[in-house]
């Protein structure tokens, strides 16, 4: 797996979500999320985040979600962008 | 910057000296917010009254945030008064201490955790103790104080200041004190990385600031010392010099045994170490330095610090000593 860098990704103004991605100390996917909404959403929310990390062969990730609100749309996003960011350019686009 | 400390100043707060840079936000010309960064700490936020709950907050933590993450700054502190603490919760910060005036809180969820782990307890021993040093650079004074207080222990952990405003870089400190300190056993050596007298949990420490502000700031430092370092590693005693010539480290020094105690950590202060009368100090090396009088510098440091003061490796540093020294008489 290539190393994965320190990055921000989305702002933290409402219905945004601002995603932070670093390595994590073990070789799991590791999420901590803070959210107003999470004991409404906080499961979706982690469900999203992960399935991109997944589409993306990705482990040993810390992800770090600062949510105000977000659609699910949204939250997709910004997680492509930090991963792009995260990795350096070697997102293969073309994936579904 | 007048306006931006006036508009500060009726949000009751104070343009830090130590602040690098400081955005604002303005409606009409008007100053709405402001943010500002030192270092990994951001300082100076604050909304006027009457946009308080807009939102605007949010753009100024947007902005800070990605600002220190472009300047590769990852864990971010806050320093903030104990009432608005809880609106900064809502954007991934956590207080990791407080004092009566103070909040202290970082954004990295495995900071002060990740650090606690990082030091590993001594088993079987009872009587532990602490010295926090800087070294700029490692003195027989230094070598003194951590064998005094190894003598008197059963362990000793040494806490190197990480903090990188003094004349010698963080690394070459810590190297010096390791190289200086083999003959003594029963210690371990620790970087006190953003915990210990940092620009996060004691900014004034590096400027020559108030006696208020260093109290505060002080009071901070130790509460995050006693509460979490202490508890942690099983410390019960603190070993300090007695400081005759740094107003700052003498102020912080009576701090200490003020507050340390009431926290569980004895303080015990040793007379320093005295070459014909004088005492031994890092500034004096950096003095002797600047005369280049190698024979006085001899009698003050130990042979491998003595040995890097020599190496192609310490001249950048000698270097800076003497513009620096002769900027100061210029002045």
């Amino acid at each position: 797996m290539s190393t994965i860098k320190n990055v921000v990704a989305g702002t933290l103004e409402s219905s945004d979500i601002q995603i932070s991605i670093s390595s994590n100390t073990s070789d799991q996917n590791q999420i901590i999320l803070e959210s107003q909404v999470s004991h409404l959403y906080g499961a979706e929310i982690e469900r999203v985040i992960r399935s991109i990390l997944s589409k993306h062969h990705l482990q040993g990730v810390l992800v770090k979600a600062i949510d105000k609100g977000a659609l699910n749309c949204t939250i997709v996003a910004r997680m492509e962008t930090a991963i792009y960011r995260a990795t350096g350019n070697q997102i293969n686009w073309e994936l579904e | 910057m007048y306006d931006v400390s006036q508009f500060l100043l009726r949000q009751g707060l104070r343009l830090s000296r130590d602040i690098e840079e400081i955005y604002v936000l303005r409606k009409a010309q008007r100053i709405i917010a402001s943010g500002g960064l030192s270092n990994n700490v951001l300082k100076c936020i604050a909304v006027d009254e009457s946009y308080q709950g807009s939102g605007v907050i949010n753009e100024v933590m947007t902005h800070l945030i990605n600002r220190c993450h472009h300047l590769n700054r990852h864990n971010l502190f806050i320093y903030t008064k104990p009432s608005s603490y809880e609106s900064f919760e809502h954007f991934g910060f956590k207080k990791i201490t407080e004092s009566e005036n103070v909040v202290l809180m970082e954004n990295n969820p495995k900071g002060l955790q990740g650090y606690l782990e990082s030091l590993k307890p001594v088993v079987d021993k009872e009587n532990i103790a602490s010295v926090v040093v800087n070294c700029n650079p490692f003195t027989y004074g230094h070598h003194h104080l951590i064998k005094q207080a190894a003598s008197l222990s059963d362990w000793v952990h040494v806490f190197v200041v990480m903090e990188d405003k003094s004349t010698f870089p963080s690394h070459v400190r810590m190297a010096l004190v390791q190289a200086g300190t083999k003959d003594i056993n029963n210690i371990s050596i620790h970087e006190g990385r953003d915990y210990i007298i940092s620009s996060a949990t004691f900014p004034s420490y590096f400027l020559e600031e108030d006696k208020n502000l260093v109290e505060e700031h002080a009071k901070l430092d130790l509460q995050l010392f006693g509460k979490e370092i202490a508890k942690h590693l099983g410390i019960v005693k603190r070993f300090i010099g007695h400081e005759p010539f740094n107003k700052t480290t003498a102020l912080y020094n009576q701090v200490m045994k003020d507050h340390l105690p009431t926290l569980g950590v004895e303080v015990m202060e040793i007379p320093r170490l005295k070459k014909q009368g004088v005492a031994i100090s890092a500034s004096s090396v950096r003095q002797a330095l600047f005369d280049k009088d190698l024979e006085t510098i001899a009698t003050l440091v130990p042979p491998s610090t003595y040995a890097y003061l020599r190496s192609d490796g310490a001249r950048p540093v000698i270097e800076k000593i003497e513009t620096s020294y002769l900027e100061t008489k210029l002045v």
